[in-house]
């Protein structure tokens, strides 16, 4: 059942931002994108911080916001729309327990099981200048939790934390939101790999790709999502553009052979118990991989690679600008 | 040789600072120590003595209240930057700052005197805004209202505005925002800044010497025992007005400094 | 009026140093006297004696009274009125020099909605009685200045009073002419009187002539007999009392300008102010600031004043 249905434009200073996206209840999705490519903006929109320029977006069947008709958008904070920041935003005059029950509709009952089931159990009576970035951003998810929203908007939440509590807390938060959908903006492909069912990546304002977390890295529609999604190495071939994932390559000896890719032998490098070597080919830095020291290669030597699934682009596809 | 260098500079500010805060406690200890308490009581024993305390506080609570009420929004869009030209705003708050209050009364004639639109606009009312109470707390709010447009606006501005859009996400209004965190974590601010409005209030004399003559609050008072009678007879209301006046800031200091470490 | 006559000790006399090193007069004078004192009186008399001179002007009554209390130390004063110089003797000064008087004139907004009747009374194409009957008005504003501190607010409330048994003038008219139960609301301080007249926001104020002259304000002369400005009808001044809030009751007196030494520092130079204000160039300004000259007259103890100064009066 289609909960999001969200089909807008809203107009920035630089260039506008448009995106198109359907969920259903309980889908999470992610944004990601290079920043100042307008992510942020996109849950300012489905939040009501901003009015559009084009088009609506309606929850759950509820006309949200409308272009034409601005004035009758429904007010930020009654939408059924949750945001949570990078800062958390925690009142610093209210105690956890009384930031949690801050929405009107809260009641001290609900959020204390909330905040329990978020360890927040004795941090009740402490105000948040005492709490660690990690226990202020779960204060602040508890907080929302408590205003029923359908939808929950998360921009960045966790990007200052140290990375692995960050997909940690992206766990509960996945755990905690059975039936609400959420959408979280982010700059890091691990993170919306770790939390999506579905990415939506998003670069100066246009949408390029929708795609699942590993569809998107075996099947970048173009050299600029590839590019996003990790490919490094991108050669040419004839008309077409061939993009090499350094994660997603192989040696496949030191003969020349059809099928392969030739790479010479750049840097090799002794790292703890095992030989670091990068290749290069046509110029271009394609991959790097381990051996042990007794077969370490030759610095300069050529090798063959073998790229079986590398995506190739032609045209408009194939170019990186 | 570092250390004792910076302990040195440390001293030496340490003991400016001691230079100034004796300095400006002089004049109060100057009055207390040509002060008898049988003086005072005998000053305070004249008949209508208490006069002009009573008309002093009522005018600067009156004053403070309007104040309160017209100063704070204007105070409040200062600090959100919501208003157009915001310098020219600016400029108009502190301009009464920047003038002698002496100025502002004569000015005050040309605004408020019986023959101006306002004057006779009051008249009609059966009002008047000359040498009258209100004519005094209308000098009050004109020499003390700058202090605390721009107290409350620095106050204002340091409540994060994205505290207040995190209200409004958690489906506040703007009115409940208001009320439960824009004011709470503005409050230290406030009552610093109302503190002193209300001390400017109440020895407000320039303006109030021109156009207040009468009823006389403190300050009137002090100024024409002065003439009439002398010095000993005229600084007993000044001990008087001093421990009117200094509670209420007293008070706002203390208490603004204890919710300030809460925060 | 208050003049002391005082006793045995007499001031020791002065010799007046002539060439030597400059010495300081230092003035304390009333508020309306301002204008005179730093425009006509200081630079010529820095230029002729070579001494020098300052100045400052408040309301007479509250300048004796710092002076009496040691807050500023004068060592010459110029009152208006004999009040505040009685202020200051013994212990000050033993005797003053009267010299020129200031009689109270009512000043008036020639714009004002009244202008053109307060014009032909002063005119005497109307009787001076309408004045009072004019200021009777409920609609009039008329301000004053304040009787507890300044000479000049309790020299009208005597003047109003003179009016009611020299001009005929009814009880009830006085009594609305002096604001009635909301006679506060006519006191203005000093500072603010004329300004407030002058920006139109008043119908008439009291004044001094010379205050009327110098801010060139039209006004209403009032007859001599009322006017305390007269030194002839000094008896029928004396006639006219007033009780203040204080309890203390004062009798009506001249309104005329007396000069003295204060006891203090450089008394040479303050002895040499003295004479200068009684000599011919500051006469000659006088009469054109409108006020009134009166022969130089010593006042109180006389034997007091510096023999400099008793020779000078004597040979006028």
């Amino acid at each position: 059942m289609l909960v999001l249905v969200a089909d807008f434009e809203v107009a920035r200073r630089e260039f506008p931002v448009r995106l198109a996206v359907q969920a259903e209840a309980g889908e999470r999705l992610a944004i990601l994108g290079p920043s100042g490519a307008g992510k942020t903006t996109c849950l300012e929109a489905m939040a009501g911080l901003l009015p559009l320029s084009a088009g609506r977006i309606s929850l759950e069947g509820r006309q949200l916001s409308r272009a034409a008709e601005p004035g009758s958008d429904v007010r930020a904070g009654h939408r059924g729309v949750g945001l949570l920041r990078q800062r958390p935003g925690l009142f610093p005059h209210l105690t956890v327990l009384e930031n949690i029950c801050y929405p009107p509709g809260a009641s001290p009952a609900r959020a204390r099981q909330t905040a329990s089931r978020m360890g927040l159990d004795g941090l009740l009576d402490v105000r948040p200048r005492g709490l660690s970035g990690g226990e202020a951003q779960r204060v602040a998810l508890c907080r929302t939790l408590q205003t029923d929203a359908r939808l929950l908007c998360l921009d960045e939440p966790f990007s200052s934390l140290d990375s692995a509590l960050g997909i940690e807390l992206l766990e509960l938060v996945r755990r905690e939101l059975v039936e609400v959908s959420a959408v979280l903006v982010t700059h890091q492909l691990g993170e919306a790999q770790a939390f999506a069912d579905r990415v939506i990546v998003l670069a100066r304002g246009q949408v390029l790709q929708v795609a699942g977390p590993r569809e998107l890295v075996l099947r970048p529609n173009s050299a600029r999502v590839a590019e996003m999604v990790g490919y490094r190495g991108f050669l040419r071939c004839g008309s077409q553009v061939l993009a090499i994932h350094p994660e997603r390559v192989h040696a496949l000896g030191r003969q020349d052979g059809a099928g392969g890719i030739s790479a010479r032998v750049v840097k090799v490098r002794p790292e703890g118990g095992r030989v670091d070597a990068e290749v290069e080919a046509e110029g271009e830095w394609i991959g790097r991989f381990h051996c042990r020291f007794d077969e370490a290669p030759e610095l300069g030597s050529t090798l063959l690679f073998g790229a079986p699934d590398a995506p190739q682009f032609s045209g408009a596809e194939a170019l990186l600008d | 040789m570092r250390g004792s260098g910076i302990r040195a500079s440390t001293g030496a500010a340490l003991l400016g600072a001691l230079i100034v805060w004796v300095a400006l406690l002089g004049p109060l200890i100057a009055l207390l120590a040509h002060l008898t308490p049988g003086a005072v009581v005998s000053a305070l024993r004249q008949p209508g003595a208490f006069q002009p305390l009573v008309v002093s506080v009522l005018a600067s609570l009156i004053a403070l209240a309007v104040i309160l009420l017209l100063g704070t929004p204007l105070a409040y869009l200062l600090a959100r930057g919501r208003l157009p030209f915001p310098r020219l705003w600016e400029v108009g708050v502190i301009l009464p700052l920047l003038t002698p209050p002496l100025v502002i009364g004569l000015l005050l004639i040309f605004m408020v005197g019986p023959n101006t639109a306002i004057g006779v606009a009051l008249g009609h009312l059966n009002l008047s805004a000359s040498d009258t109470f209100l004519a005094l707390v209308v000098a009050e709010v004109y020499e003390a209202v700058p202090y605390y447009v721009l107290g409350a606006a620095a106050a204002f501005a340091g409540v994060e505005p994205e505290l207040e859009e995190a209200a409004t996400l958690l489906g506040d209004g703007r009115w409940r925002t208001w009320r439960r965190v824009t004011v709470p974590l503005a409050a230290p601010g406030l009552a610093t800044a109302l503190a002193i409005t209300w001390a400017r209030a109440m020895g407000a004399f320039g303006a109030v010497l021109i156009i207040a003559y009468h009823p006389f609050g403190l300050p009137m008072q002090i100024w024409v025992t002065l003439q009439e009678t002398g010095l000993s007879s005229a600084l007993p209301f000044a001990l008087v007005l001093l421990l009117v006046a200094l509670p209420l800031p007293v008070a706002a200091y203390l208490w603004s400094a204890r919710a300030r470490r809460r925060l | 009026m208050a003049l002391l006559i005082a006793s045995s000790v007499s001031f020791a006399p002065v010799v007046v140093a002539s060439g030597g090193t400059p010495e300081l007069a230092n003035v304390a004078s009333a508020g309306s006297l301002q204008l005179l004192m730093d425009k006509y009186l200081g630079p010529p008399f820095i230029k002729q004696t070579g001494d020098e001179y300052q100045n400052e002007s408040m309301g007479s009554l509250g300048l004796a009274q710092e002076i009496v209390a040691g807050e500023i130390t004068p060592n010459v004063f110029i009152p208006i009125g004999a009040a505040p110089m009685a202020l200051l003797e013994p212990k000050f000064t033993k005797w003053a020099v009267q010299f020129a008087a200031s009689p109270l004139v009512v000043a008036y907004y020639p714009k004002g909605p009244h202008a053109a009747e307060l014009k032909k009374i002063s005119q005497g194409k109307l009787p001076i009685k309408d004045l009072f009957t004019l200021m009777a008005n409920p609609g009039f504003k008329l301000g004053r200045t304040d009787p507890a501190i300044d000479p000049q607010g309790q020299g009208f409330i005597e003047m109003v009073h003179l009016a009611e048994k020299y001009l005929g003038v009814s009880a009830t008219t006085a009594a609305a002419d002096l604001g009635g139960s909301d006679s506060n609301s006519q006191i203005f301080s000093e500072t603010s009187l004329e300004p407030t007249l002058q920006a139109g926001q008043l119908d008439a104020a009291s004044a001094y002539l010379p205050q009327a002259v110098q801010l060139g304000l039209p006004y209403v002369r009032l007859p001599a007999d009322i006017d305390f400005g007269s030194p002839k009808d000094s008896a029928i001044y004396d006639s006219a009392s007033l009780t203040l809030s204080t309890g203390e009751v004062v009798q009506g007196s001249l309104l005329d300008l007396e000069a003295s030494v204060v006891k203090g520092n450089d008394p040479a130079a303050a002895t040499a102010l003295v004479k200068f204000l009684i000599g011919k160039t500051v006469r000659n300004f006088l009469t054109k600031e409108g006020y009134q000259l009166l022969p130089p007259a010593l006042l109180a103890d006389k034997s007091a004043a510096p023999r400099s100064i008793r020779d000078l009066i004597k040979s006028k």
